[in-house]
Order: structure tokens, then C-alpha cells, then sequence
């Protein structure tokens, strides 16, 4: 699936196939960016709070590696979270715009 | 003579431009050497063609940013940016009339931006490197940014989509209920970047309707974004981290975004781990964003390539395979003055591009027919990763997978690429007179012109029979059959037209799909590797022998949908099955008898359970059952759907929420089942699924919703006709 794709498939879902190609990417875009912050905020419920220190620390660092590492041990079914926020966020979206 | 064994600017000696380009090219390398503890001299051998190329790639990424904040191919608004600030501030990139010293698109291309190292210039003094120019050039480029949302509030060129909406609507007599429906989370207000898409020019009035759905979505945001900041706080997040998440986020190109949100949404679509590598990469940023310097965050931020996820091989592909996939990708960026809503011809128009820019850049070669592949070795390990400077040049950049996982630019000597390229011959059939080779899938063709790709039809029976001679396509005997016999079949990725002899017989069937048309793994036992590497025939790499194998099994798969088309068309199509039929069993048996016992016994076998609609022949009694069943669609849409619309506007019948899906493949409907948890989305769904229970017609059809519906409709009526 490419990027047109996509496109057309989350214009068509969302029910905004109706405005202009700006304002459509607009949409979409926010809500992308919602459902990177509902995946965040997962992620943080997630965390023991004596895993936040060492969170902190490896973002000083900024190793990548650790992070992925220290993200998978915590989060081992990270794909299955993913997904229940695309949903929480999606729901949210469809119950607002009603 | 293979044209990778020349380089473009090495093509024509005598040239001063050229020549000066060379120059500054080999200083480039040294430089490039001297940082990796190596020196070249002289004309470049091959591996240091290689190396080249990377002094190149890297030279160019002094002009763009790197990773999330610029991706190559994806964010080129960025990399136009960057050019700007870069070139104009960085002493030894300049604007020369030179000759690029790359693949060059197009002469007027040329004319307009051909930044170029001159080493006339600035013969002495030593470049920056570049992360020094990348973080300088984003520095300014953030700062640009900046300054152009400050200037954007007071800016009439800059046009608020809400603002718009509330005053279109206003207008209409009606009245916004919220005079705050400005989005209220603080993260996504602190985005400092504005959509260039805002911009007035070219900007399109809301009218009433489209007001009112642009109301209910920033509704719906809101929403969406009250609910997780309200998480927010109970999660404990730290205060300005999820900012920092809408900051990277906002930070990349439209197309990554894009790919952002479709590897969330679509997890069936995406690579777990590509989707790991979105979400940890932009928490490394934003966590890095919090404590990091701008230079350092830069640096680590690279890893975040979807370029190189999209170039990346997989098994059975050659270089022009995942240059067609980028194309495809990011048609608008690399050139693609098409019509973007015609998926046939963006892909027709990739493919050409992709065999144009191997031929040009040395990975196939018209003249000998030789392409470049990739054995075992390399798959999923390395990638070709397409590149379109702002000169409208085109570089392919090697890339090589590191024990992190993560794809980098690295020195490739030859030894290491004999490890996993070989040169792959193939006669294609330019014309339907010239005999397909019997090695290669009639289906990838390599080494083609351009003119010649566009006449380009391979025709079956392939791997090892002659074509069949005196075809025609044009004029199939009438009354052969009840159908059009020249009517193009599409089934799932592949599509092609029936040839037939003078007498009416079925003797070819014509596609135009390169590449691998459908997964024909499942037709495989699962030990086929091994079983084709214990056969290994002279001198013959196994990847090779693999990409074989996988190639016809794949083409058997394509073959399988083309007769579930053909089986539910309403027509008599016996003739064309069976000769479908007969072609999968000479694939399997020519396969087996020289790579052993691949196939898995039910391969190419008719399913027993298939079912069996006895339509009308007669074309009037044929077309009253479609209109009848049509109707039947029509009503049933209505029913389940009343009155209501999307958002429950602008719909006068149920229809106009239904057509947001009828031309949306079943299959692609079903993958989403569970995805998107909409009312709309399962009440088609139960609508499919309760037309499969009720008549059999096969979900891998092929067939678009509405079409489904319809033809399980006529199917339904046609039952209930023969059962009185």
C-alpha cells in the first residue's frame, strides 16, 4: 500500500472525502499526531515508576539502541498496544465528529 | 559493455565540464576517505566507483536534512529549504553551469539549480563535515520556520481551514454553537511548522457542506486530543514531552506522515518493526529534544529512513523492483505529472522510470539484457535506496543493513557485493514475436528502452514452449464465446487480455504486470528452499534457482485469482480456465522436474469446494439478471444504511455513505475488519460476508464491494429462478 493509497483508503474512513486536498491532509495529519501521543501516553501507563528514571536517562544519552531495548522490555506486545490506540483514538474522532 | 562499469561523468573525457566535475567529485571521495581512514588514487576501480557514489550521496546530504527532519525522498519542501540556506551560506557548494555529474533528468532541469562542488572556488579550504553542515543548515532552517509562523498571524496569505469553515458556515444563517472549537491541546498549538498547504494560492472556498464536515473533524480531534491529554496527566507524561512528539512528528514531510499514520493504522500492512521504528524513533527524538542539543539529536535521528524500509530488497527482486516501489511511493517528488488517481498509471509510469534510471545508473543494461538481482544473501540486508537531487538528477545509493538492524550508508567493496549481486540475463519479448526466454518469468522483463517497455506485452506459454504464431487480440472470432474476448481481466495485482488463434482457441494470455503478481508462497512446501538448493544446476547461484521458483509459484498465484475472476464473470469461460489450468500444470511440472519437488500437491488443483453459479449465456437474459441484481443492491444499500451520511450531512439516502467503499477491494474491506471501529465499516462488512454465506461467491475474487454485492445479487436471484 503507498502513500496514495493510504490516503485515499483514511480519507474514505474518516468521511472527509468531501474537502479540498489542504484541508484533508489537515485532518489527517492531527490525528496522526494524536495517535502518536495516545501511543505515548500508553506507553507511560505502562512504565513501573522506577523504569521512568532510567527512560529519562537514556534520552540524555540519546541512545537510540538503549531506547528501542529498554522500550521493547517493558512494552514486549508494543504492536498489540499500537493498535488499541489507533482504535481508543479513532473512536474518540468518529464520537466528536458525530 | 555493461554501463556500470562507466560512470556517467566519465563517459565523455574531452568534456571540460566534465572533467572539472571529476575533479571535485575525487576530492569529494578523499575527503570522504580521509574521514574513514582511507585514501584513493587515480581513476576509480569499481569498488571505488561504489565509494564514490557514496562521497556523492554524502555530498548531497550536506544540502538536505537527514532522518526525521528531512528524509530524501519524502520531505523534499525540507530539502528545498535546506538547499536554500545551505548553499547559500556554506562556501563550497555553488551554482556552476557545469554539466550535473549525475544522471541528468532533463536538460531545462539543468538550467534551473545545478549546485555543484567547485574546487576552482575553493580549491584549499576544507569542507565542514557534514553534521556540522546539517546542523547549522537546521538550525537556520528551524529559525526560517519560526519566523514564518510568527509572520503567519498576521499574514493574509495564510488561511486557517477552521476559520473558514466557521465563517462559510456563519454565513449560511446557522450558527457555531462553540465559539472555541480551536483545538485545545497545548502540544499541538506549540507546532511551530505550518502547512505550506495553507497557503492561499490555489486556495480552495469551503462551501456550506464542505463546512460543516470540516466543523465535525476538528470536532472529532478535539475530541480525540482532549482524551489524551486528559491520559496524559494521570500517565504522569512529563510536562512538554507529548509537545515534543507533535513537534517531531510535524517536523517530517507530508509523505512520511503519511506512512506515519497508515503503519498505525494498518498494522497488517507495515513490518512490526518498521512500526517499532516510527513510534521508538520519535520517542528517542522527543526524549533526545528534552536534553539534547540541537547537532547531537540530529545525528541520532537518522535512524528514522523510510527510504531505505522502501529500497530495501526482498526475495526474487531485482534494483529495478524497489526503484519502481520508491517511484511509486513518492510519484509527485520524483517527476510523475500523471493523473495521481489512476493507480495503473502511476505504476506503468514507475516501472518505466525505474528500468530508465537502471539503465542510466548501471544496474541493467539494454544491450547485453542483463540486470542486477540480488541472491539470498542480500535480502532484507541491503538497499537501493532512489535519490532526485534539485538539479533533476538521479543517484542510487547502496545501502547495507548493520548488526543494529539499521540501513547506512557504508564502504562495498567488491568481494562483498559478489556475495549477494549477480548480473541476471533475460530475453524479453519486446513483441509478442520474440520467444521468452525460459529462465525467466515471462513476467520480469529487464533491460528495457523506454519505447520498448511501453510496447512491451509477454505473452504465455513461457518457460521453455514457443509462443504461440498468427495470434491476434484485435479480432477474436465472434461467438466464440458469450463474454468480451478483448476484455482486459483484472484479478488482484495482475491483469492482462486472452489471445486466440485464427480458429477461436485460446493460446496466450497477454499481461503487463512486472514482477511478482501475488504471493505464491502458500503454493510451496515448506522445505522448498532446501529442496531447490539440493538441485543446483551448473554454476547456478541458488538465489538464483530460488528467485525462479518463487517467480512462477507467485505466477501460478496470479493465474489462480485470474481464474476466480473468470469463474464468477457470468460468462462461458471454460476455454480460457482451462488454458489457464493447463499452463499452471506445465509450470509445475517444468519447475519440478528441474528443481525437485517444490510445489505442494494441491497446487494447481481446482478447489472441490469452489462454487459453481449457473448463469445465464443469453447476453439479454444476462443483462436483465445484472440489472435486476443491481437494483437488489441499490435497495439493500438503502435499507441498511437509511437516511443517515457519514456524519449524518449532506446525505439525502444511504447510498452516498455507501460509496466510500464500493470501490474498495473485498479483500482490502476485510483487512480491516477490527482496524477501524466505525459503524459504517462493519455494516458493509456484515453485508459482504452475509452475501458470502448466502450464495458462496468466493472473497478472494478480486472484486471490488459493489461489484461483490451485485454479482452475489444476481448470483442470489438466479438460484431462487432455478429452484421454482
Amino acid at each position: 500500500m503507498n502513500n496514495q493509497e493510504l490516503r485515499e483508503v483514511l480519507i474514505k474512513e474518516l468521511g472527509i472525502g468531501g474537502l479540498p486536498k489542504e484541508a484533508q491532509d489537515e485532518v489527517v495529519g492531527k490525528l496522526g499526531e494524536i495517535i502518536l501521543k495516545s501511543v505515548t501516553v500508553a506507553i507511560f501507563e505502562r512504565l513501573p515508576d522506577d523504569a521512568r528514571k532510567e527512560f529519562e536517562d537514556i534520552g540524555k544519552k540519546g541512545d537510540q539502541d538503549m531506547m528501542q531495548e529498554f522500550l521493547q522490555r517493558y512494552i514486549p506486545d508494543m504492536s498489540e498496544l499500537m493498535d488499541e490506540e489507533v482504535k481508543r483514538t479513532l473512536k474518540n474522532f468518529s464520537e466528536g465528529a458525530k | 559493455m555493461n554501463p556500470r562499469e562507466t560512470l556517467p561523468i566519465e563517459q565523455n573525457p574531452s568534456n571540460e565540464n566534465n572533467l572539472l566535475i571529476k575533479e571535485a567529485f575525487l576530492r569529494a571521495k578523499e575527503n570522504e576517505a580521509e574521514r574513514r581512514g582511507q585514501k584513493h588514487k587515480g581513476k576509480p576501480n569499481k569498488e571505488q566507483r561504489v565509494y564514490l557514489g557514496n562521497a556523492i550521496a554524502d555530498a548531497r546530504a550536506v544540502r538536505v536534512a537527514p532522518g526525521v527532519f528531512g528524509q530524501r525522498t519524502a520531505n523534499i519542501e525540507m530539502q528545498r529549504d535546506m538547499d536554500a540556506l545551505v548553499t547559500k551560506d556554506v562556501p563550497h557548494i555553488v551554482q556552476t553551469k557545469t554539466e550535473p555529474a549525475t544522471i541528468t533528468e532533463t536538460n531545462q532541469e539543468q538550467k534551473i539549480m545545478e549546485p555543484k562542488f567547485d574546487m576552482k572556488t575553493n580549491p584549499v579550504e576544507k569542507p565542514k563535515t557534514p553534521l556540522q553542515n546539517y546542523s547549522e543548515g537546521y538550525d537556520r532552517w528551524v529559525e526560517a520556520k519560526r519566523k514564518a509562523a510568527a509572520d503567519a498571524k498576521n499574514d493574509p496569505t495564510i488561511k486557517n481551514w477552521q476559520d473558514e469553515a466557521i465563517e462559510t458556515y456563519e454565513k449560511s444563517g446557522k450558527k457555531v454553537l462553540d465559539a472555541e472549537l480551536a483545538l485545545p491541546s497545548g502540544s499541538i498549538n506549540t507546532v511551530v511548522t505550518p502547512s505550506p498547504a495553507l497557503k492561499t494560492e490555489g486556495f480552495h472556498t469551503l462551501d456550506i457542506e464542505q463546512a460543516e464536515i470540516m466543523l465535525k473533524a476538528q470536532e472529532g480531534l478535539k475530541v480525540a486530543d482532549g482524551a489524551v491529554e486528559s491520559r496524559a496527566e494521570n500517565a504522569k507524561v512529563p510536562i512538554g514531552f507529548l509537545g515534543k512528539i507533535a513537534e517531531s512528528y510535524n517536523k517530517m514531510g507530508d509523505g512520511l506522515r503519511w506512512l506515519t499514520v497508515g503503519a498505525l493504522v494498518y498494522s497488517n500492512k507495515f513490518a512490526p518493526s518498521f512500526r517499532w521504528l516510527m513510534v521508538g524513533g520519535l520517542l528517542s527524538a522527543a526524549v533526545a529534544t528534552l536534553y539534547m542539543s540541537a547537532s547531537s539529536l540530529l545525528e541520532h535521528a537518522s535512524v528514522i529512513d523510510t527510504s531505505a524500509a522502501l529500497a530495501t530488497i526482498r526475495e526474487g527482486e531485482g534494483v529495478t523492483h524497489v526503484l519502481s516501489r520508491q517511484l511509486a511511493e513518492n510519484p509527485v517528488d520524483f517527476g510523475f505529472t500523471g493523473n495521481l488517481n489512476d493507480a495503473n498509471e502511476v505504476k506503468e509510469w514507475s516501472i518505466t522510470k525505474a528500468f530508465d534510471i537502471a539503465e542510466k545508473t548501471g544496474y541493467a543494461d539494454t544491450a547485453t539484457g542483463l540486470e542486477t538481482r540480488v541472491a539470498s544473501d542480500g535480502i532484507d540486508n541491503v538497499a537501493y535506496v532512489l535519490q532526485k537531487g534539485p538539479d533533476g538528477t538521479f543517484n542510487v545509493v547502496e545501502q547495507l543493513k548493520g548488526d543494529d538492524g539499521i540501513f547506512r550508508i557504508q564502504d562495498i567493496n567488491n568481494s562483498a557485493k559478489n556475495a549477494y549481486e549477480y548480473q541476471h540475463g533475460t530475453n524479453f519479448a519486446p513483441t509478442t514475436e520474440t520467444e521468452p526466454s525460459a529462465e525467466a518469468p515471462a513476467t520480469e522483463p529487464t533491460g528495457f528502452t523506454e519505447e520498448e517497455l511501453k510496447t512491451w506485452k509477454p505473452v504465455i506459454p513461457v518457460d521453455g514452449s514457443s509462443p504461440p504464431t498468427n495470434l491476434t487480440t484485435e479480432e477474436a472470432p465472434v461467438g466464440q464465446e458469450a463474454g468480451n474476448p478483448n476484455a482486459l481481466v483484472e484479478a488482484g495485482a495482475m491483469k492482462g487480455s486472452f489471445q486466440y488463434s485464427p480458429n477461436g482457441e485460446v493460446v496466450g494470455f497477454i499481461t503487463n504486470e512486472l514482477g511478482a503478481s501475488a504471493d505464491g508462497r502458500d503454493l510451496l512446501n515448506e522445505d522448498w528452499r532446501s529442496t531447490v538448493r539440493n538441485h543446483s544446476l551448473n554454476g547456478v547461484t541458488d538465489g538464483q534457482n530460488i528467485s525462479v521458483v518463487d517467480g512462477r509459484a507467485s505466477k501460478i498465484a496470479g493465474y489462480e485469482q485470474v481464474i476466480a475472476v473468470l469463474e464468477q464473470d457470468g460468462v462461458n469461460n471454460k476455454p480460457k480456465i482451462d488454458f489457464l489450468r493447463d499452463q499452471i500444470q506445465d509450470i509445475i511440472t517444468k519447475t519440478e522436474a528441474e528443481y525437485g519437488n517444490v510445489f505442494k500437491d494441491t497446487a494447481g488443483t481446482p478447489p472441490e469446494s469452489s462454487s459453481h453459479i449457473n448463469l445465464p449465456t443469453d447476453p439479454q437474459a444476462l443483462a436483465q439478471l445484472n440489472a435486476d441484481a443491481a437494483k437488489a443492491t441499490d435497495d439493500h444499500i438503502k435499507s441498511v444504511f437509511g437516511k443517515a451520511g457519514w456524519f449524518g450531512i449532506g446525505a439525502d439516502n444511504g447510498q452516498k455513505t455507501f460509496e466510500a467503499f464500493a470501490e474498495m477491494p473485498v479483500s482490502e474491506l476485510l483487512e480491516r475488519e477490527s482496524r477501524i471501529p466505525s459503524e459504517e465499516v462493519e455494516k458493509v462488512i456484515k453485508m459482504v460476508r452475509d452475501a458470502n454465506a448466502q450464495t458462496g461467491l468466493p472473497l478472494e475474487s478480486g472484486l471490488n464491494v459493489r461489484d461483490y454485492l451485485d454479482r452475489a445479487a444476481a448470483i442470489d436471484i438466479q438460484n431462487y429462478k432455478n429452484t421454482k
